[in-house]
């Protein structure tokens, strides 16, 4: 007897399904045309199954089969093995038999009977498919190969009962059939597992020899699973309801499914576990009663029926109970032949039952029996088939439904809410966006656009909008009143004379007058710097001198400048060679080495001029002469506006100047003086070019509060001076290097440290000394925002070069209140934000945050750190230059940056949009961009020195910042456009196009490869960062390492 | 003796070539003119793409427990960061799966997109691009990187080509959640590379960490940064809301590659259990409880949801909590049967996606009110609906069922008190599936828009018949990701195990 035999009994029907499904799949099986192909091939195999059951039955008989024939592995997961194992003991022939046997003669039957139906193939299709699963179902040798056909052969009735897919009540039917079959597959599913975990194997071999090796209650435990599946397909007590509701299907699969075959597949099962169930006397006990209740209730729901097919199914119920009553007994053979007899008897009738229902057809239906008809509580109870169904709904399927309605709603209100992040972005924004629609009287037209955002806000969200709407009213209330007011009376003494200056800026004659005298100083200076080059470490051309003189001949050429064309063309070719020096400053700068390079000094009366870079200092330089090009190219673009663009060129190139001398000053006083002549041009920059009316009150704004910055840091220098000629005997100096070598007392130390700390503060726009920042964004010409951007970072550069070499045991003790400062002032900034309502105002305020970021990241005094924050600080100035380019270029193009105003630019300007996303992401520290390595040291920096929390909370303020940026990008780029607004939208032009690029370029590329530059400035902030080890090794106060 | 890693076909940086080859080829689409011959190259571009990483499993030697293909420059020196790339016989498992599932987008989204057709495939393919990275990247940053970077296509993808009005919304809701699920990744690889800096030397690479085990304290916060930093993305109950509403805004095929492709669990699987073995273990109460919980709730709301793609949505929900659970188990059968899963999503879940994007295309709805009686005009759409559905209930004869045994099997050893509770999931998932099947493809037609509706055209039908038969040949023949996963798995299993008697 071969093998292939045993295989070819599920293999035959199974490759009937495929191909008969292939051909339907792909419209080879239409109506009748085809009837004969299917219904053949459907025949031929469930006869080849028969006809090879007969010859195993046969060579079982002749005692040439083993017990079990093993195909080789199926699954194997380490020591879960599931074997193709097939049983071809007598248990399994015998219902081989029948199930061949039965579906040979009912698939000859319907083809019949379903002729010129509109699912005929469909039929036999899934005919064929549950023949392959119920042979796989009685012969499969573990319980994993029975529970395929099991499980297939349910989805076969699953198809059958929804055979006529128009009618809802067979959909319905079907749908509970299956889910409830699913309830025992449950079980059986258990059962599996339990039996691997406690056996070792699912073989039903070992299943049932390791059996008695099992406790009582384990063993009750599995035949429970096993007998909960065999109760669902076999329709008893109290999972039988479903059986009647079968009768949906056609007449034939009636009476395959729930007459001769499937129905008794729960029996066989028990049959198959006997040994099993023979450890439990509760599995037994239990299957005795759900037997016995099932043939009582088959046999009297039967009684009420009127309609053949189910007076049949109902009695077959009960003809099912009664074997498993059987099997509880321990008779198990006698339940096998009763089993093998009901099936062929069963099938025969439900065949028959069209052809008598056709004869029967017009006679009285049967009267009520009298059994019955005496007790009307029974009559009723059977006719309601003992509420089984009704109970079932009440105590399962209703309370699940109206769980999951109860979920539904929780996940709405409470889920979504309580995790609802992206609501602080979405609705404190949206909020602030209506308030001012309302006020502006827009209200109504933009009300609820479609697409707007109607998401209720989260807990988070909420929390997040009450504490933005509280910074707001400290903001509006405390901040810019007293900027405006307070402040000024308290700076006054020196408030008196920059009103004389700011007035003067309204003649802008005098003030360039000024600008002039002092630049003119400083390019005397420069002269004399050239002839008195002493190259201790210098490379032979003063590359640094060079880099402050160009821009300063080239701001004299361009001032008398009358023609546009003429300026721009003198601004950027000066722009241009200031970057080509720049860059072969870089090129031939040694990166190894942490002391001053490119080193040049003279004397002048009164100062001791100090030029030099290191690796902190040395990346300012490209930045700033690459952002000035920008600001050329940018306002370049749109030259026609601008009103004396001779002077505009000149004062850029003055501010450039004035830039990269305070990033070359090694002397503090001559640092202070460059700090002094740039504020000058800036401040002529916003009120002369501003774009609102309220220019000249920004200038003010301006002017007052780095006035007092510039005085708080005069007075720190003065001290430090001061001090240097007390040790040395009156010889002052403010040069750094004398400087370091006499260190002030420390207690002195905080005073100075206080003093500078504050002048540069306001420089840096840290909060809360940021108030001017906003005020110059909204009201100043874009191409100062951009200046300031590099002009902000000047502080951390200060703070870095000056303030943390020379007063380390203050910045030691100064340590935590600073960095609480700066989150502080991140938090804040971010939060303020959020209720922006205009674009460059939003940006201002990042700005605010981003400073606080970069101060905490410096005070973390140790290499990560110092070196994550420069890094941070010169992405920032390349980022937020970006975001402050776009927004000049909206303003440009539409008049406004206020966001009710813009919407749906992504769809006109796509260039501008995905721009801006570039710089966002470069903003919001995303990899890939310059800002994520710095972030990761910055944040690396924050939680070696303090640890956990300090560093959750920096790493919180980009999460933020992506929160209000990706909103403000939502807003103008994707938003529906305001209906009332034309908007006559141009993408990016050339000029702007190659800027954009250029940007672009810059931040991605400077993003995936950052190693040279980090390379650049370790050498020398490894060396600042050990000076202040040392200094807190010996020094008063432990360094803040956790 | 131990088997040596096979050499990469060729020769060539094979991982690499994965990465760059849809990045090059993304690059390349908004350079050409007319909308066909954009359709044609993108296709083109995930078929060669589908060929390269069909090639890469089958040179992958899965007998090998360790790296295959290891591909390592350095990158930041100052970070000790590399670019590092390699596969193991669990993750050489995606590859393929992953770019078949966006040939399948592509076909799928062949005329239904309209608007700027060559910004949206060359995202797709950026999208393909990144998603490769993340399964091949060995050293943390590389991971992060490519991990963030596949925000950027998803954020566009939603916002510009999302089908419902509150897309933009759903744009901005994903990428907060996944920016907010950024941070604790971040910190937790920060405090590994850390902890390793303060032994040896700061270093990011996943082989160097695996071996050196964090001590006990340390592991328990990287654990939970890493768990809930990637349960995000999961996406685990209770940080699922943003998948319902991505799937109902967002464009189809888009849908398709978020429940098709589990990167979060992945990431678990990866990265956050081997790490911190000993944390795992100790926390395997919470994996396990939030696992079952989501497939509970998942599947008891998408029992009552009246639209498709929020029922998928739910669904895949539900699904992952079982996996989930299955990872939890830390045993041979609980991964191998989580790692079926996930190969199975991008067949199972992602072809049901796919297949809601052809009904919504029809009826410009997935919503039950405008469904109805589906079955009688469009009788191949359903038993192809069908047949996914029963592969995603595990049904057997399906991929769905042996993962789903495998699962319960390794829950079950580990804990069996729950596994019942796992169960409650097998009778609610037919529940919900059919509810819906038999509502919207069952009864009379209802919509005069339906009863001429056409059934799938050959486009339509050459996805969704390649879905099915994959889905039923991974359940005819497990042998097949069994075998690959085989050593690979238990190396896992191994590094969870270890130290476990300390």
């Amino acid at each position: 007897m071969p093998d292939w035999l045993i295989a070819l009994i599920p293999a035959l029907p199974l490759a009937a399904a495929l191909w008969i499904g292939l051909t339907i799949l792909f419209g080879q099986a239409n109506g009748e045309a085809h009837e004969r192909r299917t219904s053949r091939l459907a025949l031929i195999a469930s006869a080849g199954s028969f006809i090879a059951t007969l010859l195993l039955i046969a060579a079982r008989l002749a005692e040439t089969v083993p017990d079990q024939v093993t195909f080789g592995g199926w699954l194997t997961s380490g020591s879960y093995q599931v074997d193709l194992n097939f049983l071809t003991d007598g248990l399994s022939l015998a219902l081989l038999a029948v199930t061949t046997l039965a579906s040979l003669l009912i698939a000859r039957f319907a083809v019949n009977y379903l002729h010129r139906e509109a699912g005929f193939h469909r039929f036999f299709m899934i005919l064929s498919l549950f023949t392959a699963a119920m042979t796989v179902l009685v012969m499969g040798g573990n319980a994993v190969l029975t529970f395929i056909g099991w499980e297939i052969a349910g989805l076969c009735s699953y198809l059958l009962i929804s055979f006529f897919q128009d009618r809802p009540v067979a959909a319905g039917n079907a749908t509970r059939a299956f889910v409830i079959n699913r309830v025992g597959d449950a079980g059986f599913l258990l059962g599996i597992a339990l039996a691997f975990h406690w056996l070792g194997s699912v073989d039903w071999s070992t299943v049932n020899a390791g059996a008695a090796g099992l406790s009582t209650t384990q063993a009750g435990i599995l035949a429970g699973c096993f007998l909960l599946a065999a109760v669902a397909k076999s329709a008893q007590v109290p999972l039988a309801p479903w059986l009647a509701r079968a009768m949906e299907g056609p007449t034939p699969s009636s009476a395959l499914f729930y007459g001769m075959v499937m129905i008794h597949a729960g029996v066989y099962l028990i049959l198959r576990l006997q040994p099993l169930f023979e450890q439990s006397h509760i599995a037994m006990a239990i299957m005795a009663i759900i037997g016995l209740a099932t043939a009582l209730y088959g046999f009297l729901s039967g009684l009420t029926q009127t309609d053949i097919k189910s007076a049949l199914i109902f009695s077959t119920t009960g003809q099912v109970g009664l074997m498993f009553f059987a099997c509880s007994l321990g008779f198990w053979r006698l339940a096998l032949i009763y089993l093998c007899c009901h099936a062929l008897f069963r099938g025969y009738q439900f065949l028959s039952a069209p052809s008598i229902l056709r004869q029967m057809h017009g006679v009285r239906t049967r009267p009520v029996s009298n059994v019955l008809a005496q007790r009307s509580g029974l009559y009723n109870a059977a006719l309601q088939r003992f509420w089984l169904e009704e109970a079932a709904d009440a105590i399962i399927v209703r309370p699940v439904q109206r769980l999951a309605g109860v979920l539904i709603r929780f996940d709405t209100l409470v889920v979504d809410r309580a995790t609802g992040l992206p609501a602080p972005a979405v609705n404190a924004l949206s909020s602030v966006a209506q308030w001012e629609e309302h006020q502006l009287g827009a209200g109504r037209i933009l009300a609820r656009a479609p697409g707007a955002i109607d998401q209720e806000p989260g807990i988070l969200a909420q929390a997040t909008e009450w504490t933005a709407a509280a910074f707001h009213q400290v903001e509006e209330q405390l901040m810019l009143k007293s900027a405006s007011q307070g402040l000024a009376v308290a700076g006054d003494q020196l408030g008196q004379g920059l009103h004389r200056i700011e007035r003067w800026l309204g003649r802008s004659w005098a003030s360039m007058a000024l600008f002039i005298v002092i630049l003119a100083v400083l390019a005397g200076i420069s002269g004399m710097m050239a002839e008195t080059e002493s190259g201790a470490k210098s490379s032979g051309f003063p590359l640094l001198s060079a880099l402050l003189i160009v821009p300063l001949v080239g701001m004299l050429a361009a001032f008398r400048a009358r023609q546009a064309q003429t300026a721009f063309a003198l601004g950027l070719t000066t722009a241009v060679i200031e970057l080509f020096l720049a860059a072969q400053l870089l090129m031939r700068f040694q990166p190894q080495t942490s002391g001053m390079q490119f080193v040049e000094q003279f004397d002048i009366p009164g100062l001791h001029a100090h030029l030099g870079v290191d690796g902190v200092s040395i990346l300012f330089l490209p930045l700033t002469a690459l952002l000035t090009l920008f600001v050329l190219l940018y306002t370049q673009s749109h030259r026609q506006q601008q009103a004396q663009p001779g002077r505009f060129v000149a004062s850029i190139l003055a501010l450039e100047a004035a830039l990269i001398g305070m990033f070359t000053a090694l002397n503090l006083l001559q640092f202070w003086i460059f700090a002094v002549a740039e504020i000058i041009p800036a401040a002529f920059l916003i009120a002369r070019y501003g774009t609102s009316s309220a220019r000249n009150r920004a200038a003010g704004h301006f002017l007052r509060f780095m006035g007092s910055g510039l005085a708080a840091l005069l007075a720190g220098i003065g001290l430090l001076g001061w001090n240097h000629a007390a040790i040395t005997g009156g010889n002052w100096s403010f040069a750094l290097s004398a400087l370091l070598e006499t260190p002030a007392p420390a207690s002195q130390q905080s005073l100075i440290f206080i003093l500078l700390f504050t002048g540069l503060a306001v420089r840096l726009a840290l909060f809360p000394f940021h108030a001017w920042l906003p005020i110059v964004a909204r009201h100043g010409t874009v191409a100062v925002g951009i200046v300031f951007l590099v002009g902000v970072k000047v502080g951390v550069y200060a703070l870095l070069r000056f303030v943390l070499p020379l007063l380390p045991s203050a910045a030691w003790q100064w340590e935590t209140g600073v960095i609480a400062l700066g989150l502080a002032g991140m938090l804040y900034g971010a939060l303020l934000a959020f209720r922006q309502s205009d674009l460059r105002r939003l940006l201002a305020f990042a700005v605010i945050s981003q400073s606080g970021l970069l101060v905490a990241g410096v005070f973390s005094l140790n290499p990560a750190g110092l070196r994550g924050s420069l890094l941070l600080a010169l992405n920032l100035g390349l980022a937020a230059s970006g975001l402050f380019i776009v927004a000049g270029l909206i303003y440009r193009r539409l008049g406004t940056t206020r966001f009710y105003r813009l919407g749906g630019l992504f769809e006109t300007a796509p260039l501008l949009g995905l721009v801006f996303l570039v710089v966002v992401l470069g903003s919001i520290a995303m990899p890939g961009t310059p800002g994520f390595e710095a972030a990761h040291l910055a944040l690396e920096g924050l939680l070696e020195s303090h640890g956990w929390g300090v560093a959750t909370l920096a790493a919180s303020g980009n999460v933020l910042a992506a929160g209000y940026l990706l909103w403000a990008y939502q807003r103008i780029f994707l938003a529906r456009p305001p209906q009332d607004v034309a908007q006559p939208m141009s993408d990016l032009r050339h000029r702007e196009l190659i800027m954009a690029g250029l940007l672009c370029a810059v931040m991605v590329g400077v993003g995936l490869y950052a190693d040279p530059w980090i390379k650049t400035i370790g050498g020398a902030v490894d060396e600042a960062a050990h000076r202040l080890e040392a200094v807190a090794g010996k020094g008063h106060h432990a360094p803040g390492a956790h | 003796m131990i088997p040596e890693p096979a050499a990469a076909p060729f020769n060539l940086p094979i991982l690499s070539l994965l990465i760059i080859l849809p990045l090059a080829w993304a690059l390349l689409l908004p350079f050409l003119r007319e909308t066909r011959t954009v359709r044609i190259v993108a296709l083109a571009g995930a078929v060669l793409e589908l060929a390269l990483s069909l090639l890469t499993a089958a040179a992958l030697r899965p007998e090998v427990a360790g790296m295959q293909f290891v591909e390592q420059t350095a990158w930041m020196p100052s970070l000790n960061v590399h670019y590092l790339l390699g596969v193991d016989g669990i993750s050489a498992l995606f590859p393929p799966l992953t770019a078949l599932l966006f040939c399948a987008v592509i076909l799928a989204s062949w005329t239904s997109i309209q608007f700027m057709p060559r910004l949206y495939f060359a995202l797709l393919l950026a999208l393909e691009g990144v998603t490769m990275g993340v399964f091949c990247a060995l050293d943390l940053v590389l991971f992060f990187l490519f991990w963030e970077l596949t925000l950027i296509p998803i954020y566009f993808l939603i916002s510009l080509w999302g089908i419902g009005p509150e897309r933009r919304y759903a744009a901005t809701k994903y990428t907060l959640f996944m920016l907010a699920g950024g941070v604790p990744l971040l910190f937790g690889m920060i405090l590994l590379g850390l902890h390793h800096a303060s032994a040896a030397g700061l270093n990011f690479d996943y082989r160097v960490l695996l071996e050196h085990p964090l001590p006990a304290p340390w592991q328990t916060p990287v654990f939970l940064l890493l768990f809930f930093g990637f349960a995000v993305k999961a996406p685990l109950f209770p940080f699922h809301t943003w998948l319902p509403t991505v799937l109902r805004e967002g464009p189809v095929g888009l849908s398709a590659l978020l429940v098709g492709l589990k990167l979060g669990v992945f990431g678990i699987l990866r990265f956050a259990l081997p790490l911190a073995p000993a944390a795992a273990r100790e926390f395997f109460w919470l994996m396990t409880v939030l696992g079952l919980i989501g497939l509970i709730y998942g599947a008891l709301v998408a029992l009552r949801q009246s639209n498709l793609r929020k029922m998928l949505a739910f669904s895949s929900i539900s699904h992952v909590g079982l996996v989930i659970a299955g990872l939890a188990a830390m045993n041979l059968q609980g991964v191998q049967g989580a790692v079926f899963q996930l190969a199975n999503f991008s067949i199972v879940a992602g072809g049901l996606m796919l297949m809601a994007g052809f009904l919504h295309h029809r009826l410009g709805s997935t919503d039950l009110a405008s469904l109805g009686g589906l079955a009688r005009p469009l009788p191949r759409f359903t038993a192809l609906f069908l047949l996914l559905g029963m592969a995603s209930i595990g049904l057997p004869g399906t991929n769905g069922f042996i993962a789903e045994l495998l699962m319960l099997l390794g829950i079950l050893q580990a804990a069996p008190g729950v596994a019942a509770f796992a169960l409650l999931g097998v009778i609610l998932g037919a529940a919900y599936f059919l509810g819906f099947f038999q509502r919207a493809f069952l009864g009379p037609v209802t919509q005069p828009a339906i009863a001429s509706a056409m059934d799938l055209r050959p486009r339509e039908l050459l996805i969704a018949s390649i879905m099915g038969l994959l889905a039923v040949t991974g359940g005819l023949f497990p042998g097949l990701v069994q075998n690959v996963t085989a050593s690979a798995a238990n190396a896992w299993v191994m590094q969870m195990t270890v130290n476990q008697d300390h």
